[in-house]
């Protein structure tokens, strides 16, 4: 009796342990689990991303030719980029000229296109497929394809203006149109931001302009008090996606000109690009790549800040 | 013994998530270690056991047929070895260094005179020069200078090369008739090269006046080979005593010579204007520049559109027939597991049996005197060109690159040099700036990295 007295606390004990250790199993295994379902993501995220950042920043104050080891230089990279570095503030000036220029374009182009599409006429949805499609052919095949239009001997757009009796050009051969045909090149894919564009247009409310109609008003002050406002929060977007892709242009313009002639296309990514992998510079291009992110970013937020005097969003209350 | 529950706390996870970033940062910031397994001592013993080479190359012709002869004369003398070709696509000194960095290279690999310097001074390729002095196959004394020299870097042998290949005057002898212009002779200078492409230059023009046909292609108009001996036939230098002498009066007389070409001659091809491929082939422009490998294609392509020819380049001011090089060759893997069996299956490239066996084929210009001066090795080959002595005649005045640069600076062929140069030129031959002013800009450009790197 005693020996059975002095078991069953025993066994008790021993039960609500195992049971306290089933709960607790299952609960860490859930959570295990968890971990390990967003673990992939997580990793990719240290490995591909944060990890070569980190590494990248570390190289922005070395010298590193890849095949030797880097050796610490601490700022000379970033002063000799401001100081020394010859065709810097070239390719500093053909970014910028390209993003004030092109995007600009790129959204006005992008806007009024959607403006037309927006209408309710027969076989609207080929024409609206038709603009898109450009923006689904690889970048490289673009370039490619503008080349040939754009060759001053024999492209398909001199021979249109010799047509018409208008003096031909060298294009991407001149530096004083290099430049330009890039810009132009790039409005043949405003199909992308057409799109969001056109869905922005969609998106309101007909309620609104049968209010505005009813006061009195007409086509221009439809579009300019209602459409253009309601219509601002996806400019805004259109603006930020562009200023980036602007300031990341690269494809074309190593495909087509290599940041010639007389570097009148020498962007600023192209420039990163050769001083990593031509110059073997891989110190100086990851600080150069860091500047960039810098400057990026500031445009970035300098626009997001700018937004409460230009943006409106229906639901804001001011 | 109790069981603690134990659950992994989100600290706890952030912490390992943490602890891994650091590791990631760390792992990618290391230097690249060298290859696990293996020495890289040139004097290590050739082994009998099962060997397997690797070689990278380009595919096709000529650089898979040359292998192909390197291959069967290595199996020839080393049973034990097996060859594996592995092909290089996209850029090649892009794969080299990227395969250099992790220890992966290839044994062998193909090679050129454009990456000697930069594969020799980042330790990638192997020096072969005490190898193939010490080796009774190989005579380095019957291989042109010249074109041992485009693998020198150093006094280190880092590539040997395949052929010689001089850069020779390809003309269009039909075009030249066609504008009554007299025919390109082993006695032009440049002046005389000028005064009869002006002919075909002027012969026809376009509705804006633009010239139709044009004396000189723009192909190789910023190449070394085309540019360095403009400055050496005038007595002109870049480099001298670690100052870079590109605004040097002689230099810049020279280069500003060859601008005008362009700017005040109006003979060549303008910069930029593409006609839809190769000028000379298209019969747009009488004459191209370049080595005898291009003689095959150059045959293929024109068939009987026109007639042509090859002819020694123009007399410089020195009374020289100056010209450049420029050529391809193989080279080993510094840090190769068979460095010495990596040597036997490159030299193989410069023994007279497979040199005779590429010039039968077609694929160079013998580059051994004993072989290329004797002239017998013409017999047989197809025509056009008729005056194939002509590539080898020019190697007695050929010129080498300067190669002197810091690696960190490029060179002729890349870099901060090759950019610096490139832009100045490109500066004069469009007009937009003088000589003095352009190559006074580039000295300073090279001269900040030269500073940097000395």
């Amino acid at each position: 009796m005693a020996v059975e007295t002095a078991s069953l606390p025993s066994s008790r004990k021993t039960e609500k342990s195992f049971f306290a250790r089933l709960v607790g199993t299952r609960r860490r295994r859930d959570t295990v689990e968890g971990y390990l379902f967003i673990m992939p993501v997580v990793l990719g995220l240290l490995f591909f991303t944060i990890g070569p950042m980190l590494a990248s920043f570390y190289i922005s104050f070395t010298k590193y030719p890849i095949l030797r080891s880097p050796e610490w230089i601490g700022l000379r990279n970033y002063v000799n980029m401001f100081t020394k570095e010859p065709n810097f503030w070239q390719s500093v000036k053909v970014t910028l000229l390209y993003a004030i220029t092109a995007v600009p374009l790129g959204i006005l182009g992008a806007f009024l296109l959607a403006l037309l599409l927006n209408q309710r006429i027969k076989g609207m949805s080929f024409f609206r497929t038709s603009f898109y499609i450009p923006t689904i052919v690889p970048a490289v095949a673009s370039a490619v394809l503008w080349g040939w239009l754009l060759n001053p001997d024999y492209g398909l757009i001199n021979a249109i203006l010799k047509g018409v009796g208008l003096p031909t050009s060298r294009f991407l051969g001149e530096p004083n149109s290099a430049l330009a045909s890039l810009v132009l090149m790039s409005l043949w894919s405003v199909g992308g931001g057409m799109v969001i564009y056109l869905a922005g247009l969609q998106g309101i409310p007909e309620t609104f302009y049968e209010a505005a109609k009813i006061d009195g008003a007409n086509s221009r002050q439809l579009f300019r008090f209602i459409t253009v406002p309601l219509m601002t929060p996806t400019l805004f977007f259109g603006l930020v996606m562009g200023l980036i892709g602007a300031f990341q242009y690269f494809t074309e313009a190593f495909i087509l000109t290599q940041g010639g002639p007389l570097f009148s296309t020498y962007f600023y990514s192209l420039m990163v690009y050769e001083r990593a992998f031509r110059f073997t510079q891989m110190g100086m291009a990851t600080a150069m790549a860091w500047v960039l992110l810098l400057v990026v970013l500031s445009l970035t937020l300098l626009v997001f800040r700018s937004s409460a005097l230009w943006v409106f969003y229906e639901t804001e209350v001011k | 013994m109790s069981v603690q529950r134990r659950t992994v706390s989100r600290r706890d996870f952030l912490r390992l998530v943490a602890a891994a970033g650091g590791v990631a940062a760390l792992a990618a910031c290391a230097a690249p270690a060298p290859p696990s397994a293996g020495t890289a001592g040139a004097g290590e013993a050739p082994t009998a056991e099962p060997v397997e080479l690797r070689v990278s190359i380009l595919q096709g012709a000529p650089v898979e047929p040359v292998n192909e002869f390197l291959r069967d004369a290595t199996t020839a003398k080393h049973s034990e070895v097996t060859t594996k070709f592995e092909f290089i696509s996209g850029d090649l000194a892009e794969l080299v260094y990227a395969q250099a960095a992790a220890g992966t290279l290839a044994d062998v690999f193909f090679s050129a005179d454009l990456f000697a310097v930069p594969f020799a001074k980042n330790d990638v390729s192997l020096d072969l020069k005490a190898m193939a002095e010490s080796d009774p196959d190989v005579d380095l004394d019957d291989v042109f200078p010249a074109m041992l020299g485009l693998g020198t870097v150093d006094n280190e042998i880092h590539f040997l090369p395949s052929g010689l290949d001089v850069v020779t005057m390809y003309y269009n002898k039909t075009l030249f008739e066609q504008a009554g212009a007299a025919l390109p002779t082993d006695t032009w200078t440049w002046d005389d090269l000028i005064t009869n492409c002006k002919l075909i230059t002027e012969m026809e023009q376009d509705e804006n006046g633009n010239p139709k046909y044009w004396g000189l292609s723009n192909a190789t108009w910023s190449w070394w080979a085309t540019i360095y001996p403009w400055v050496v036939g005038y007595g002109g230098l870049i480099l001298a005593d670690d100052k870079s002498t590109w605004s040097d009066p002689k230099t810049v007389e020279g280069l500003q010579a060859y601008a005008d070409l362009w700017s005040k001659h109006n003979v060549a091809q303008p910069l930029g204007l593409d006609v839809g491929g190769d000028s000379f082939q298209l019969g747009r422009a009488a004459i191209y520049t370049h080595i005898q490998a291009l003689r095959t294609p150059i045959r293929t392509n024109v068939a009987d559109k026109f007639e042509w020819d090859v002819q020694l380049m123009p007399l410089m001011p020195d009374g020289k027939h100056r010209t450049g090089m420029g050529t391809w060759g193989m080279s080993a893997y510094s840090k190769s597991k068979h460095p010495e069996l990596a040597y036997e299956y490159v030299k193989n490239i410069i023994t007279p049996d497979v040199q005779t066996k590429m010039t039968k084929a077609e694929i160079i210009v013998p580059l051994l005197r004993s072989i290329a001066e004797k002239g017998d090795w013409m017999q047989g080959l197809t025509t056009p060109p008729q005056n194939f002595m002509a590539f080898v005649n020019g190697a007695d005045d050929a010129i080498l690159p300067v190669m002197d640069h810091p690696a960190d600076c490029g060179s002729f062929y890349v870099g901060v040099v090759n950019q610096a140069y490139s832009a100045a030129l490109e500066a004069v031959i469009r007009g937009t700036k003088g000589a003095a002013e352009a190559f006074t800009e580039a000295d300073t450009t090279i001269q900040n990295c030269l500073d940097e790197n000395s």
